[in-house]
């Protein structure tokens, strides 16, 4: 890895704290612990236990005559509450979170839930009530934080030009804990559209190391947007621009791998333009798993023939057996079955992929036509289903 | 009265693990309620009960808010899988409203999947099969969408079956068949599922409602089907009901590679045949499928057959040029081009 | 192309199947409190590519290792490996594995487990799969679980904020949400 290592801890520090769930667990686990330890083994315990346990060489059907009997489940169970109903009826911003700190400090995230969706309805295309939320927002943590973001998001209100300006502020501030510039900009996502200018601001904080996990978020929340833009008008193109740009860019391999991840979602077809970039992406990056996601968006372009040659270019200088599997597979979902003299000249510059090229070439002689169909009937023969870097 | 009453506490006196779960989950609680004592929180932890529960799930699909109705009817059907059957499908057997059996059946729907036991099914089934009011025989069939149903049928020695369900009197509850078919199909097994799909159009061919037949084989994925059930379809273009003939095209755009070629011929005659529009459409939409890229040619060689469906050539025309590999995306591109 | 034509042709995807894939909701697999995620992008958080979540609770052939998806779904099986805590050579590394095949070519899978009576292809909802154990390419008993296109593993499935290193992944808690 080329990347500092502090990075990779920050990135995932930094989102520590930030799961609804996992927040609701921790505090709601001391009694929770207690009142179901009978069922609970310490890990040490349970270590301890299986060695030498019996279990079975390949149990289902094997025959052993011996089979441990797994530990019990500790399976979840919501509580239950007087006054709901008469909450329901009467909720305002001024006894929710008095609500909400009952069921975080019960662990119940069933009742959460309904708390926030009962805050969307609350909500609804009120700005001052979703700015009220605003403020909460800013000053909690998880997992009351998770709460008012995730009503907010779903609410009509957060389309609010002044809705969204104070979320890229919240995003944007360098003064804010990461893990609440985070929730800020993921809250963007649900955003029909975004501005040129709000694309931009979105772009600099994925470009900017020091944002760690919002950066991250920011990605995401620019692809999401894109997909949203796109079914509804048609529009991808400044979002995919700027994707790529962070995409080729970012010092942060997560980024840039989520930044070419984004289009999957939705699958724009990529004009011919971006196939030079791409190409160069996919040969050039440091990183396998970067590599191998350019080699999967080259594959649903306006110019499939160009992507070939992209492909037919980069599978002899690639030295990555599993990156080098992509640009075959990918070749295919390109160029279909007239990708499959490509695939010959591949499978002859390495032998490992004969058998692949005898795959497809039997698929497509069964009169299969679709590269859904296509993939469902492939086997995959590389040792590709855990990365490199493994055993783990 | 409220939904957690001491009356519903005292009646879940059993010694069970489902108590023992229960008692659990109110130890968590017991902080929360000590600390908050004072400010008159406007919810105040309690035990649970199935009787409790099942009041406040009564009460909120009644008046509740959308969310509260969410809440309860998820909360149930969570309390369904740690809690013994026999109370839950006591319920099912006596329940008279069809929304709270509707939330019923999917509880137990979701006991029997979590669980593996289809078994736990037969009640449901029995009044989806057999109750006087259609609309409590709806809400039974809508409480098992979501789940692997036609498996769980089977398992039940297919005592109950969608073929059997879609002659239902009642149309509610034929739509309901409908609904859990294509959801199952979908979102399931996202079209993978061979069983599935022959069901789905064992039950079309079995339906005597042709809008439900229709929405069956337009909407449920042949991509598994075998070859008896593609020729089924293909007996089902000379049809009457010309939307069930549309329907039975679009159906054959789906069979699997193998079919191919001899329906893309059933389809071609279709085209040049079939006077009505929309099968004519179905038609070239299927013909497109079968061959994707390789499909112009036939589409070319049916130009001027029907004039008014040549803008609907030149739009599959313009899509395949495209060079796609997906159908999904081909489809997607040719109807940004038609509209 | 102007949005109303962009809508129709959205709805005209919705209204018939054309296999459109949809996010659903990924829980912890373990039914233990102490379960955790201990690899996301980064190996060990920290170390090399990875884009996948590793979740364990430090015990081997002893808990079960449930379906994470929320809802009914058809777990393949994919078995045949020995019991195995700390790796073995099987199926390409993946030991013991269930994948959930979604619309085009997303999947979601489930790895490593140590096979027992409950293990074999089936349709459930967070039903046990078989016990969390370490079969394949593991140095510890975990359970992997990655969310793939046409075998190219994705990483935005991690929860709407994020699911990180040091996650409960208790089974009551969603720590993803897949694209299948």
């Amino acid at each position: 890895m080329q990347r500092p290592s502090i990075k990779a801890a920050a990135l995932f520090g930094a989102l520590l704290l930030i799961v609804l769930g996992a927040a609701l667990v921790s505090r709601g686990s001391g009694p929770a612990g207690e009142g179901a330890s009978d069922s609970v083994a310490t890990p040490e315990a349970s270590a301890g236990k299986a060695r030498g346990a019996t279990g079975s060489a390949n149990a289902a059907g094997s025959g052993q005559p011996q089979e441990a009997t797994p530990k019990e489940d500790v399976l979840p169970m919501p509580g239950c509450w007087e006054g709901v109903g008469e909450f329901d009826k009467d909720t305002s911003l001024d006894n929710f979170r008095q609500a909400l700190a009952s069921a975080v400090g019960a662990g119940d995230r069933e009742l959460a839930q309904y708390l926030q969706e009962r805050l969307t309805e609350l909500i609804g295309g009120d700005t001052r009530r979703a700015l009220q939320v605003l403020d909460w927002a800013e000053k909690s943590q998880q997992p009351e934080l998770g709460v008012f973001m995730e009503a907010l998001k779903d609410a009509a209100a957060v389309h609010d030009p002044k809705v969204v300006e104070r979320l890229l502020k919240m995003g944007e501030d360098p003064g804010a804990q990461l893990v609440n510039r985070a929730a800020a900009l993921d809250t963007l996502e649900s955003q029909k559209s975004l501005s040129a200018a709000n694309i931009q601001r979105l772009k600099a904080v994925a470009m900017d190391v020091s944002t760690d996990s919002a950066g991250w978020v920011a990605t995401r929340t620019l692809g999401r947007v894109m997909k949203e833009d796109y079914e509804r008008t048609g529009n991808f193109a400044p979002y995919w621009k700027e994707l790529m740009d962070i995409g080729e860019k970012s010092e942060d391999m997560a980024v840039r791998l989520l930044a070419l991840e984004m289009p999957s979602y939705s699958n724009p077809i990529i004009g011919g333009d971006s196939i030079e970039r791409l190409s160069t992406i996919m040969r050039k990056d440091k990183e396998r798993d970067v590599r191998e996601m350019a080699a999967f968006r080259l594959a649903v372009t306006e110019t499939p023939e160009k992507a070939l040659e992209a492909y037919r270019t980069a599978f002899p200088a690639e030295q990555d057996e599993c990156v080098r599997w992509a640009i075959f597979r990918f070749a295919v979902r390109a160029g279909g079955a007239q990708a499959l003299p490509l695939l010959a000249q591949m499978a002859a510059q390495d032998p490992r992929f004969l058998q692949d090229y005898q795959d497809f070439q039997k698929l497509y002689a069964s009169g299969a036509v679709d590269f859904v169909r296509i993939w469902l009937g492939k086997e995959e023969r590389h040792q590709c289903l855990v990365e490199e870097g493994a055993p783990h | 009265m409220s939904p957690h009453s001491r009356e519903g506490m005292t009646r879940m006196n059993r010694p069970s693990r489902w108590r023992v779960a229960l008692l659990a989950s109110a130890a968590w609680l017991l902080p929360v309620t000590a600390s908050a004592a004072g400010n008159e929180p406007p919810l105040r932890a309690t035990t649970c009960s199935f009787t409790g529960m099942l009041d406040e799930l009564r009460a909120a699909l009644k008046t509740g808010s959308p969310a509260y109705r969410k809440y309860v009817k998820e909360r149930l059907k969570m309390a369904a899988r740690v809690m013994p059957a026999e109370e839950l499908l006591a319920a099912v057997q006596r329940e008279r409203d069809p929304d709270v059996l509707e939330a019923l059946g999917g509880a137990v729907a979701g006991k029997a999947s979590f669980s593996e036991d289809a078994s736990l099914l037969q009640p449901l089934l029995a009044r989806a099969a057999s109750d006087s009011d259609p609309a409590l025989r709806a809400a039974a069939v809508r409480g098992l969408k979501g789940i692997g149903s036609v498996d769980a049928m089977g398992k039940n020695g297919n005592v109950v079956t969608y073929e059997q369900l879609i002659r239902d009197s009642a149309p509610e509850v034929r739509q309901a068949v409908v609904e859990n078919l294509v959801h199952e199909n979908a979102k399931v097994y996202f079209g993978h599922d061979q069983t599935v799909s022959e069901t789905a159009v064992a039950t079309a061919l079995a339906s005597r409602d042709p809008e439900a037949a229709a929405k069956l084989l337009s909407e449920v994925s042949m991509e598994q089907v075998g070859h008896e059930t593609v020729e089924k379809l293909r007996g089902n273009l000379r049809t009457d009901h010309p939307g069930l003939r549309a329907a039975s095209a679009t159906a054959l755009g789906g069979v699997p590679g193998a079919e191919a070629a001899s329906t893309r011929r059933s389809l071609v005659d279709l085209y040049r045949t079939d006077k009505d529009p929309a099968v004519r459409k179905a038609a070239l939409q299927g013909i497109a499928r079968l061959g994707m890229g390789g499909a112009s040619t036939t589409l070319e060689s049916l130009r001027g057959v029907a004039p008014g469906m040549d803008a609907e050539i030149d739009a599959w025309q313009s899509a395949l040029r495209l060079g796609l590999q997906e159908w999904h995306l081909v489809l997607r591109e040719k109807e940004r081009i038609r509209e | 192309m102007n949005a109303k034509k962009m809508m129709y042709a959205a709805a005209a995807l919705v209204a018939g199947w054309a296999g459109v894939a949809v996010s659903a909701t990924a829980k912890g697999p373990i039914c233990d409190t102490t379960a955790y995620v201990n690899s996301t992008t980064y190996y060990s958080c920290s170390g090399s590519s990875h884009t996948a979540l590793d979740i364990g609770n430090g015990s081997c052939n002893e808990w079960n290792h449930r379906g994470m998806l929320a809802g009914s779904y058809y777990y393949k099986y994919y078995g045949g490996c020995a019991g195995a805590c700390y790796g073995s050579t099987c199926n390409g590394g993946a030991g013991n594995y269930y994948v959930v095949t979604g619309a085009n070519g997303w999947d979601f899978r489930q790895l490593h487990f140590y096979a027992n009576v409950s293990s074999g292809s089936k349709t459930c909802d967070g039903c046990a799969l078989g016990l969390v154990g370490g079969t394949g390419q593991a140095t510890g008993p975990h359970v992997h679980a990655d969310n793939r296109q046409y075998a190219t593993r994705k990483s935005a499935w991690y929860t709407s904020k994020g699911t990180t290193c040091g996650t409960n992944a208790y089974c009551g808690n969603i720590i993803g949400a897949p694209t299948l």
